[in-house]
Formats: C-alpha cells, structure tokens, sequence
C-alpha cells in the first residue's frame, strides 16, 4: 500500500509544490532570524524562532483547491503529510541553521520541541483553518509569560523534553483525527443511518 | 411614469447616500458583537485575565505592570488578529464581487469593522476597572522589594485600552494594504516579541531599555536610580529602587498611540477611496504628535 501511495505522490509533487502559499514560506523563516538576531538569550532565541517556523508550516495545509480534489483516491491524511513532506526538507536545514546560528544548547529536546509545536499548529489549521495557526503559536508564546504556568515559561529549559514530547503526543494524535478522510467518515456512519427507521419504528409499534 | 425614467440614476440608494453614518454605526454594532464574541478575541481575554491574576504572585512591582498596559498585550494582540480577520472576511470567503452588488461601499465595511475596535477598548477599560479592585491597586501595589507601594495614575491605567484601540486599527489597515492572512499574526508576534525584549518582566527580560520603551506600544513609565531596573528581577540582590512613575510623559504616550490609531484608521479607509487631501490633513498632524510624543522623555 505504501508503495502504492509513493508512486501516486511522486508525480504529483511538482504540482503540489507550486500550489503551496509562498509569502509565508519566506516571511515566517525570515522573522525567525530576526528573532534570532536578537541580542540575547540563545535558548529563548531558538525556542521564539522555532515558534515561527510552525507558523510556515501550518500555511502548507491551505489548499486552495481542497474542494476540487476533495473526491480524488489519495486520502485526505495523505494529501495533507504530502503538502507538509515537500517542506519538511527545507524546514530541516532552515532549523539547523537556527541552532547553529544561535548556539542553543540541548539541540536534541529543542527539536522534539519544535516537532510538537509544529504539530499542534498543523492540528489547529487542519481543524479550523489556517487563520487559527497564528493565534495558537501566539497562545503558546503567551503562556510563556504566565507565572504560575511554569512548566511553559520561556526561559525555562528544565521540561523542554516533556514538553516538547507532550505537545507533540497531543498534535499527532489530533492531526490524525481531523485527517480522516470524509469518505471513511461517511462510510463508519452509514449503518446508524440505515437502522435509524427501523429504531423509529420500533418505538412506534 | 416620465418622472421615473427622467429621474437621475444613483448607484447607492437614498438612506444610504443621506445618512452613512447611521449606516456605518448599523455596521459597526454588528462587527462590534461578532468581535466581542469571536473565539480568538475570547482566548485572548482570558489569556490576560489569567496573566493579571497570577501577576500578584511574581516578584514586586509585577501586579503594577501588568495593570498599566503589560497584561493587556495578550487581548490587543486577540484584537489586531480579530479585526483582521474581519476586514479580510469577503476576501477569504471570495464574496468581494458579491459584496460589490450591495448599495454599501468598501469603505463604509471598513469603517464598521474600525468601530468595532472601539468595543475592544471598551471591553478592555472595564477589565481595567476589575483588574484594579482586584488587585486592591486603590490601596496601593506593592513595586519594591522592602515594601515599596504605588498608586497607577488614570494616564497609566489608560494605555490598555489605548493600546488594544491601536491594535485593532492596525489590523484594519494590514488587512487592507497588506491582505494576506499569515501577516497578521507575524505583526504580533513581532510587537510582543520586542515589548518583551525591549521592556518585558521576569522571565523573558533582565531589564528596561528606557531609550527605546516610548516607541513601543507598551511604553514603561519607571525612572530607576542608577543600576536599579524596574520590575524587579529574581531577587532583592538585583535592586529596584523607583524614584517615580513617569504620568506626565504617559500622557504624551497616549497621545502618541492615539496619533498612530488615527493615521492608520485614514490608511485603512482610504485605501478604497482615496481621498488624498484627507490624508494629507489627518497624517501630517499625526506624524508632528508622533514625533512630539517621541521628544517627551522622563
């Protein structure tokens, strides 16, 4: 089946990739190294720059011709980890050189970090639009302000791993939900709705 | 039947044409309702109710930060993503056409979604209010380490509600000049960004760069002794001796962030009419207050 599915997608790469958004493919990577700019602390530098860098990512998943494909073979899950897979590559080297221009320590957590913020950006625009990718990263940078919340602190490196893996637990599982492709949906509600008469039925006899 | 062909073809109707700012305020009210309802702007209330709530339990002069203009950045943020949203609202839905066949213009659509930001400001002056019996400010916060305490001024109080009015306008205006939905929250994410670097408290920042926070939409109001930093950092062992907040230079803030929320609200209104004597006599008053505004140091 994967074999399959690799070689539908392989023709379909070009295509894709030109349908992705690309002002937000150049201006997310850009902010990212201004903020890496900064003169300050390397940890919180990288961890605000990956917070931008899943911004770009969340905009992969708006398809400007998602109603038009929506009835084509490939699933909806596939399409969408498509869309992101032809970045990811790009995302890789843009993260490597983040880490490396601002010599941030524990590189390994901060990946796992970055991979669970970026899920949980995808799930929100995958769920409700890419209009929702911002205000989730923006919750997640204000809830590094917030005193009481100390395992989301910015400054705080002690549960990066945790949270990092926790966040991405949360996404992953999220995305897979809302990726399930609406044919499967429809067919996993079709007996309800075929014994909904006679239930009805039943009852009035 | 000869008076209604001779009579002369108007492209908007009567009532409109007669009274746009009855219509605009009709307009108004409802993008007002639909942004006080809108999840993000929701998020973003609660995100700084719980901000200012759990402020009294971080290091001093924390609470009075955060009343005066810093816990307000979350719901200004919310605001400027919201009326966004909204001015881009026939773009994303494709209805620019659709809404061309109605007798209400471009502008008067932006103008509505600009009064609705005024209900953001609204709201945010009676958060003000709560935050400040909640806190107790009436009888004095505490913003030292040796049981210092100070009363926030009105002009202090002010700049939430200044500061979420300029947000929202600015939405407006990127959304008009700039429309395209990932710009939004790049802008705020860039605004709190350098609040924090520039003026934030513990944990993000060590100290206050009184040079640049009067650019800032959150400008800090402390003049610090030398070597003192304010709000306090960490531990007595960092001082934070304030010798006064700063009310007469806040005013002229206000007056700064009002400038702005004015020149981008012409930006945003004239990007479909383009009325270009308008602008000229709304943005060279705003610069000349910008640039008063930026001269008034403590």
């Amino acid at each position: 089946m994967t074999g399959i599915r690799l070689r539908q997608a392989a023709p379909l790469t070009r295509p894709v990739a030109r349908s992705l958004h690309r002002l937000p493919l150049i201006a997310c990577p850009a902010l990212a190294f201004g903020v890496a700019a900064l003169p300050r602390d390397p940890a919180l530098q990288a961890r605000l720059g990956a917070m931008v860098l899943c911004l770009s990512a969340a905009f992969l998943l708006d398809d400007p011709a998602r109603a038009t494909i929506a009835a084509v073979p490939l699933p909806l899950l596939t399409r969408r980890i498509h869309r992101v897979a032809i970045w990811l590559p790009a995302l890789a080297v843009l993260w490597g050189l983040l880490l490396w221009y601002t010599a941030a320590p524990d590189q390994g957590s901060r990946t796992v970090e970055l991979a669970g913020m970026l899920a949980i950006t995808a799930a929100a625009a995958a769920l409700l639009g890419s209009a929702a990718a911002g205000p989730t990263v923006l919750a997640i940078l204000v809830a590094g302000w917030i005193p009481s919340l100390g395992w989301a602190h910015l400054a705080d490196d002690a549960w990066t791993l945790e949270r990092g893996a926790f966040l991405l637990a949360v996404g992953v599982s999220a995305l897979a939900c809302v990726s399930v492709d609406p044919a499967r949906r429809r067919r996993l509600r079709l007996p309800r709705r075929a014994h909904a008469p006679a239930a009805s039925g039943a009852l009035q006899g | 039947m000869s008076a209604v062909v001779g009579a002369p073809i108007s492209s908007r109707p009567v009532a409109y044409a007669q009274r746009p700012l009855r219509t605009i305020g009709a307009l108004g009210l409802g993008e007002g309702l639909r942004l006080l309802l809108h999840p993000i702007f929701l998020g973003g209330a609660l995100l700084t109710a719980v901000l200012l709530a759990s402020l009294p339990r971080a290091t001093p002069g924390a609470s009075y930060w955060g009343l005066v203009g810093w816990g307000f950045l979350p719901l200004a943020g919310a605001t400027l993503l919201v009326t966004n949203l909204a001015a881009l609202r026939g773009r994303r839905h494709a209805t620019e056409e659709l809404y061309g066949s109605l007798p209400v213009g471009p502008e008067a659509r932006t103008a509505s979604v600009l009064v609705a930001a005024l209900f953001a400001a609204a709201l945010t002056a009676v958060l003000v209010v709560a935050a400040y019996v909640y806190l107790g400010a009436g009888a004095g916060l505490k913003i030292g380490w040796y049981g210092e305490t100070a009363v926030p001024s009105a002009r202090e109080l002010a700049q939430g509600p200044a500061v979420v009015l300029l947000f929202g306008t600015l939405g407006v205006v990127l959304a008009r000049w700039l429309p395209h939905v990932v710009l939004a929250p790049l802008v705020v994410f860039a605004l709190l960004v350098g609040e924090a670097v520039v003026e934030g408290t513990t944990p993000v920042n060590t100290f206050v760069d009184h040079g640049k926070t009067w650019f800032f939409p959150v400008a800090n109001p402390s003049v610090t002794s030398a070597g003192s930093f304010w709000p306090c950092y960490e531990s007595p062992a960092n001082p934070c001796f304030v010798d006064r907040f700063a009310a007469g230079s806040v005013g002229w803030h206000l007056l700064y962030l009002s400038a702005f929320a004015v020149l981008f609200a012409t930006l945003a209104l004239t990007r479909t009419r383009r009325p270009g004597v308008l602008l000229a006599a709304v943005a060279g008053p705003a610069v000349a207050l910008a640039a008063a505004a930026l001269l008034q140091r403590p």
